[in-house]
């Protein structure tokens, strides 16, 4: 009787463990960016294709509608930065395939150009880099000398 | 003060380029052998004083160094300007490649003129106090020459002289102030832990460079 009931239990947790990945399999993903004055945003299945003629609506901090539009074949959608504001893009896919994505105003307000700081590993590899070649200059100058 | 690509006209942009790099690969080939660990020292230094930012005064302004790498090399200094410019653009974006040659112009040519001046002024013998007076001034020196510089490279590219200069010099003085300070304790500590680095890497004896004599 255990086996029974193991593989009872086995089943049962195999069923509960596929439902959600199946109702996940047709879910909608909306990415977006602001970048040199433009929100440039993405949308696709979760199996990768991407979402063609979806309808993206983005609305404003206070849920007034800004602009809408439709993604292209690519599954993009991009537009000139309406107003510096918490943005949320919807994309509704069709068939219920719906996400959102907020925006934040301080995305749209970063500079382009402003490099990101360096970090530890380029100041090692910088260092490293100068007395490797210090290094191999010596011993190509120590060699000469001999 | 790093110019950014595309800032420059062509014209200056090349010639800035074969004059750096000749003047770099002139540099390099006169090392002393014994001195490379120095000259690798001061670039590595060079190098990373790029991220000390200061945010005192108007605007964000970072150490440059071209005056003690001067003092401490002096014409070797293009080496330690040149590779660390380079490392400088190609690891932190600081500075285009294009612009390489007039950064390196920029930055080296202050280095050589601070290692003149403090190989003039230092006094022979030990004495301490002087090379610290000296050696912060060499400091100042070479940013308030690097910023002049900046002026005339961009005012090829257009722009007002002294509207530049006059820019470029208020952003620094608060690393002008840093550097002379920090310039004159670095030479003050090897003044009396090693006082032969501070001699200068050509004028002394050295051992594999052809055509100067040992002594």
């Amino acid at each position: 009787m255990d086996i029974k009931i193991r593989n009872c239990l086995m089943a049962g947790w195999w069923v509960l463990w596929f439902i959600p990945e199946a109702a996940l399999a047709h879910k909608v993903n909306l990415f977006a960016y602001a970048d040199a004055g433009k929100i440039y945003s993405e949308s696709y299945f979760s199996d990768g294709r991407s979402v063609a003629g979806g309808k993206v609506t983005v609305y404003d901090s206070l849920e007034r509608l800004v602009l809408e539009g439709a993604t292209d074949k690519q599954g993009l959608f991009s537009f000139d930065i309406p107003k510096t504001d918490d943005l949320t893009l919807v994309l509704d896919a069709g068939m219920g395939h719906k996400n959102r994505f907020v925006l934040g105003k301080a995305e749209m307000t970063a500079f382009r150009s402003e490099p990101e700081r360096p970090g530890v590993r380029e100041v090692l590899a910088g260092i490293g880099c100068i007395l490797g070649l210090f290094g191999t200059a010596a011993l190509i100058a120590s060699r000469r000398r001999r | 003060m790093h110019i950014s690509d595309g800032v420059l006209p062509v014209s200056i942009t090349i010639g800035s380029y074969v004059a750096g790099v000749a003047l770099t690969a002139w540099s390099a080939r006169h090392i002393p052998y014994r001195d490379m660990p120095r000259v690798a020292v001061v670039t590595a230094a060079f190098f990373v004083a790029s991220l000390v930012h200061i945010s005192l005064g108007p605007t964000s302004a970072h150490l440059l160094l071209p005056g003690l790498a001067g003092a401490l090399l002096g014409p070797a200094a293009f080496v330690s300007i040149g590779l660390g410019l380079l490392l400088q653009s190609l690891l932190f974006q600081y500075g285009g490649l294009t612009a390489l040659g007039a950064n390196i112009l920029m930055m080296g040519l202050p280095a050589v003129a601070c290692g003149w001046f403090f190989q003039t002024f230092k006094g022979k013998g030990i004495n301490r106090g002087r090379q610290v007076v000296v050696g912060g001034l060499a400091g100042a020196l070479g940013t308030v020459l690097a910023a002049i510089i900046l002026a005339v490279l961009l005012m090829t590219g257009g722009e007002d002289f002294f509207g530049v200069a006059r820019i470029a010099l208020a952003a620094h003085v608060p690393v002008i102030l840093i550097e002379a300070v920090a310039s004159g304790l670095t030479i003050g500590f090897l003044a009396r832990v090693k006082p032969t680095l501070l001699q200068s890497s050509f004028a002394g004896p050295d051992d594999n460079t052809p055509g100067t004599h040992h002594d």
